[in-house]
């Protein structure tokens, strides 16, 4: 540890020298994060852990439900919520503007659920493993109906490619504005139009085939 | 607002309640706080999200990345690389060999003796293969995109990446599907929907006179042990599903000896939860229903509603509601059968006045309940639709009143008038 120790002679009472005593030069303060996102960065850029605590805490949030709605609910949420913010913290380097941060973390969460869906393919070549693997709480409120219609909208999603299934998450489950698809996604407003027009028509034709959700479907969707 | 994205509204919902009810958020914090601090890479980010200068050579590293591994030209060859295959050829295997195709992804599929087929179709993603006679093992390797379909007879059989046998035999118009690994769906004239057919399941399909007479689903313990044993099933109608002895990649002798000993008990819970509804119905009936209703839970008992109406079955799924409705008022189960009973009397029935009746009684009962919502909208389009305008007028100036910019406002605003 660096605590920049300078040895200074002391004179005590009786005249005789006695033993040096260290003086300890006081360490940087710790730096406060409400509400100064250029501080938090900053933190950030040194590791500091107060900093990496309060990004943690500020965007997880956020970051959690990308992944939730485009993976859905499955068993390896909790180790991707982690690798976010490993790889958010490894990376920091590549924020420039403060204001970049929670659109950042989001899009760091969209690269990481893309790896996931990656490995799930690979451990379903093996073994089917779908995406209810799910062992769901119980949650009082929530129908046996609302749940049966949510496992059955992800069966539907795992027919989608990857990139049809990020944007129909993250627009028509999440409805996120499509600026702020095409953000965290990292391509172009264009392109995401283009990938959602192709993911509704693919959603929707492979949900009219489902009890669960036929009559969800508005009949636009599916003439 | 239109139905989905009401749906998406409340998926959404539970997927955050679900979330949070599991602890996912607790768990991650202290693991991450727990490994602080967390150093930043001195490396260059390879990643997509790499800004500034020198993003070039990153760019092109990301983009092999995520462009397919297999960047050759899809192809396939013949007999162990005898042959290069052509689109469209006639394959055929002798009456004592089978006849293997290797796919350029990585994929086999493997014409037993006897069997035809054809290639008819290649492309990135994967193949299209007709099976026009006989037997053939499948085993597609699962990647980023695959899509491959087998036409068997007027089947289609959509494969995204399993271990699967298929037979068909034109002269019954017989189709048999067996599930090594993963699973398929099957759409054809048999059905009105896709059936999936998961790993150790077996699908049997012939047609009889003018219709399609489905043979039961076996839950085999495995669909090797199908496989293997020519006798297992039906051996007087069936010709032996015996893979070919040049499978040595396909499958291993172990795991199918291991789940001949272990064979696997499906509840019909379990596949409701799976989507199978019919299998669920099917194999509730095969338990007795009438146990089911005089032991299971109500929760329980609402599942088995659920899934006897996604399999088509209003009866059953009338039958169980009124059940749970006599065990009395008390519980968030008893207003959701009221709520079922009317979406039942509804869609199943039209019997639009009856479904009125119930959505009344949900709202006399719950009326700030969950489904307090659906029921106010439903009921306005019950009695629209029963003829009963005048009730039609009252239910929808109260929906307005309580539900202003919910989905069943347009038709409210229509019903009440200016």
């Amino acid at each position: 540890m660096n605590t920049n120790t300078v040895e200074v002679p002391r004179i005590v009472k009786s005249g005789v020298k006695a033993a040096p005593e260290p003086i300890r030069k006081p360490r940087r303060a710790p730096v406060t994060f409400v509400g100064d996102e250029s501080a938090l960065l900053e933190g950030l850029k040194r590791s500091e852990p107060g900093a990496q605590a309060t990004f943690f805490d500020a965007y997880e949030p956020a970051v959690r439900r990308v992944l939730a709605r485009i993976l859905g609910m499955g068993d390896e949420l909790c180790d991707a919520l982690q690798e976010c913010f490993f790889r958010a913290f490894r990376s920091i380097d590549a924020v420039e503007d403060p204001k970049a941060l929670k659109s950042w973390a989001m899009r760091v969460a969209v690269n990481v659920a893309l790896d996931q869906l990656r490995q799930r393919r690979r451990r379903r070549w093996l073994v089917l493993v779908g995406s209810d693997t799910w062992r769901e709480p119980s949650v009082p409120t929530a129908s046996n109906e609302l749940r049966a219609v949510l496992r059955a909208t992800y069966r539907v999603l795992d027919r989608l490619p990857d990139d049809e299934r990020v944007v129909f998450a993250l627009r028509r489950i999440d409805g996120m504005e499509l600026a702020d698809v095409a953000r965290v996604c990292g391509v172009s407003l264009a392109t995401v139009k283009r990938r959602l027009s192709r993911a509704e028509d693919r959603f929707f034709s492979l949900a009219r085939r489902r009890p669960e959700l036929v009559e969800w479907m508005n009949p636009e969707d599916y003439q | 607002m239109n139905r989905f994205d009401e749906l998406a509204e409340r998926l959404a919902e539970l997927q955050d309640q679900l979330v949070v009810e599991s602890g996912v958020s607790e768990q991650a914090r202290a693991k991450v706080l727990a490994a602080l601090p967390l150093q930043r890479s001195t490396r260059s980010w390879r990643g997509p999200i790499l800004v500034g200068a020198g993003l070039t050579a990153a760019a092109a590293a990301v983009a092999v990345w995520i462009v397919d591994p297999f960047a050759e030209r899809p192809n396939f060859v013949v007999n162990a690389s005898s042959h290069p295959g052509a689109v469209g050829e006639w394959l055929s295997a002798s009456s004592t060999k089978s006849l293997p195709l290797d796919f350029w992804d990585g994929s086999q599929v493997i014409l037993a003796p006897k069997a035809q087929a054809r290639v008819t179709e290649i492309e990135d993603e994967g193949a299209r293969v007709v099976l026009e006679r006989g037997k053939i093992t499948v085993q597609v390797r699962h990647r980023r995109t695959t899509r491959w379909q087998v036409q068997a007879g007027p089947f289609e059989i959509a494969v995204r990446g399993t271990r699967f046998v298929t037979q068909w035999i034109p002269e019954r118009s017989e189709l048999t599907v067996a599930l090594t690994e993963g699973r398929v769906d099957v759409s054809g004239p048999a059905w009105t929907e896709e059936r999936s057919v998961s790993a150790g399941e077996t699908l049997r399909v012939r047609k009889e006179g003018d219709g399609w007479q489905p043979l039961p689903r076996a839950h085999a313990p495995s669909a090797a042990a199908v496989v293997d044993e020519s006798g297992s099933v039906e051996p007087a109608e069936l010709e032996a599903l015996d893979e070919p002895s040049e499978v040595s990649a396909v499958r291993s002798a172990k795991p199918a000896a291991k789940e001949a000993a272990d064979p696997v008990v499906v509840t019909w819970q379990e596949l409701a939860k799976a989507g199978d509804y019919a299998g669920a119905v099917t194999r509730a009936k095969e338990s007795g229903i009438a146990e089911i209703l005089a032991t299971g839970s109500s929760d329980q008992l609402l599942s088995l509603a659920q899934a006897a109406r996604f399999a088509g079955d209003p009866e059953l799924s009338r039958r169980v509601l009124r059940a749970v409705r006599e065990r009395g008022p008390g519980s968030p189960a008893y207003g959701v059968a009221t709520y079922d009973l009317g979406r039942l009397a509804f869609d199943a029935s039209g019997r639009y006045l009856e479904a009125a009746h119930w959505f009344r009684e949900y709202l006399r009962d719950y009326p700030s309940g969950g489904l307090a919502r659906e029921a106010s909208g439903r009921l306005v389009e019950s009695l629209e639709r029963g003829g009963d305008h005048l009730g039609a007028t009252h239910a929808a100036n109260d929906y307005l009143r309580r539900f202003p910019s919910g989905p069943h406002a347009a038709l409210a605003r229509r019903i009440a008038g200016p």
